[in-house]
């Protein structure tokens, strides 16, 4: 069918969602044509979030792309706290070298993107192949790991409070995740919404973690960043999904929303209230059983994509869509239950 | 959110009494941590350091917002002659000359809680 524009512009979003999800194949490329023709970022969401759905489904896609191996380059940013001009010390491919940090760098984004393909189909971050870049030996005794918006950044640690953060196949993970937010859902980075993104990425870190490891969700310790804190913690890990507050000494992470941290640090407290949301996930993993990437790890993955979820989502905003998300994915029975359960078990009341 | 307040550089060194406030929150692990330097604690040379370094920073500059996530978020206060100035920043966005600062502060922590 041929590719029109102006008239075309004047057919309701909801109806050329309707076509994408259930036309004909000529049907479908031209209404994805139409929604690429408007610009807007509705549009742009809702046509993004409509191709990845139908990847994640197997449908057929409609430029195949192949898919299924990483892109890798590690960096050496030799103690700099300079993400961009640093040394290529592995491509892709390229057998391990004598640096412990780059291997790990380079096995656990391989893990990370490998968890993404095998589980949803997802073609690396922005689910088109982009290559996954990761800079190892950023500044000096730094202790922390960060995704730039183009780069996984990852520094040496203070050996005190923090340790060598490649060590941690999680917080690889957890990195990443932060790239595959911004090309979804682009959760806000402050407040609720911030406090979802960093969820999100703890809670498929998590998952990373648990899908190389081969752990059932009974098996699972749920802890973010076990193994790379510094003896000043006290601690062991940065983080307890199972049960946050618990990690170290003084975690301030709540678990119920009666606790919800109002702060105006660390963003609005991003890492502190996503205990709320990781537990919430925890308790649906839990409740269900099994491989949390089965049934919870869906949810949470449509509910990223779901052109419904708002940019500054709060809490509610996005238990709500998981709650549809359930639903939709496996229909109105144990999963949507579960997932319910969970969000008014930390307070957030979903009806 | 406290973000990049207005202020004006700070004049050239001068002999009165600065007290500096350092809060850095964020980061993958989210820890806080406070470092406070009063400059009439100091040795001589490690005051007229810091007034170079409080000289070089420009604190009134609003940084570029920043992309990505996990990024430490510093804010600062310099309290001179009960006049307070403020400032946030983030990791990869600070204003200029404000990362020898943040070093020499962080430094001269020595080793306290993370909390």
């Amino acid at each position: 069918m041929a590719r029109c524009v102006g008239a075309c512009f004047i057919v309701p979003p909801f109806v050329l969602e309707r076509v994408i999800r259930d036309g004909t194949p000529e049907q479908r490329e031209w209404a994805l044509a139409t929604l690429l023709d408007d610009h807007s970022i509705r549009a742009q969401r809702i046509h993004n979030a409509l191709v990845l759905r139908d990847r994640g489904r197997a449908r057929q896609p409609l430029s195949p792309a192949p898919g299924g191996h990483p892109k890798r380059t590690i960096y050496d940013a030799h103690q700099q706290q300079d993400a961009e001009a640093s040394d290529v010390v592995r491509r892709e491919g390229q057998p391990a070298v004598g640096d412990k940090a780059v291997n790990q760098a380079y096995d656990g984004l391989g893990s990370t993107y490998q968890f993404y393909w095998d589980v949803f189909h997802r073609n690396s971050i922005d689910d088109q192949g982009l290559p996954l870049d990761g800079v190892v030996h950023y500044g000096d005794h730094y202790d922390n790991a960060f995704w730039n918006g183009a780069r996984m950044v990852f520094g040496d640690g203070d050996g005190y409070t923090l340790l060598q953060t490649t060590a941690a196949i999680d917080v690889i993970g957890h990195e990443l995740t932060h790239g595959v937010t911004e090309h979804t859902a682009n959760l806000t980075y402050l407040g609720q919404s911030g406090a979802l993104n960093e969820s999100v990425s703890d809670v498929f870190g998590s998952m990373v973690k648990q899908f190389a490891l081969g752990q059932t969700s009974e098996q699972a310790d749920w802890l973010i960043g076990e193994g790379i804190v510094g003896p000043a913690l006290h601690g062991k890990a940065l983080r307890s999904m199972a049960a946050p507050g618990t990690a170290f000494e003084g975690d301030p992470q709540p678990a119920e929303m009666r606790h919800y941290v109002h702060t105006v640090s660390d963003n609005g407290g991003v890492h502190i209230n996503s205990g709320i949301p990781n537990h919430a996930f925890y308790l649906v993993a839990r409740e269900l059983g099994g491989r949390s990437w089965d049934h919870a790890g869906p949810v949470w993955y449509d509910t990223l994509r779901d052109p419904g979820l708002r940019s500054n989502a709060t809490f509610h905003d996005f238990a709500q869509v998981t709650v549809r998300a359930a639903q939709h994915r496996f229909g109105s029975g144990p999963v949507s239950n579960a997932v319910r359960d969970a969000w008014n078990q930390v307070g957030v009341t979903v009806p | 959110m406290p973000c990049g307040m207005p202020g004006t550089r700070l004049a050239s060194p001068s002999p009165e009494r600065v007290l500096v406030r350092l809060q850095r929150s964020g980061g993958l692990a989210g820890f806080t941590v406070r470092s406070e330097v009063d400059s009439a604690q100091l040795a001589p040379a490690d005051r007229a350091h810091l007034e170079r370094l409080l000289g070089a920073a420009d604190l009134s500059s609003t940084p570029p917002p920043t992309r990505g996530a996990d990024r430490f978020q510093y804010d600062l206060e310099v309290e001179r002659g009960g006049r307070v100035q403020r400032t946030t920043a983030f990791d990869g966005a600070l204003p200029p000359g404000l990362q020898p600062l943040i070093d020499w502060l962080a430094a001269r922590r020595a080793g306290g809680p993370p909390r």
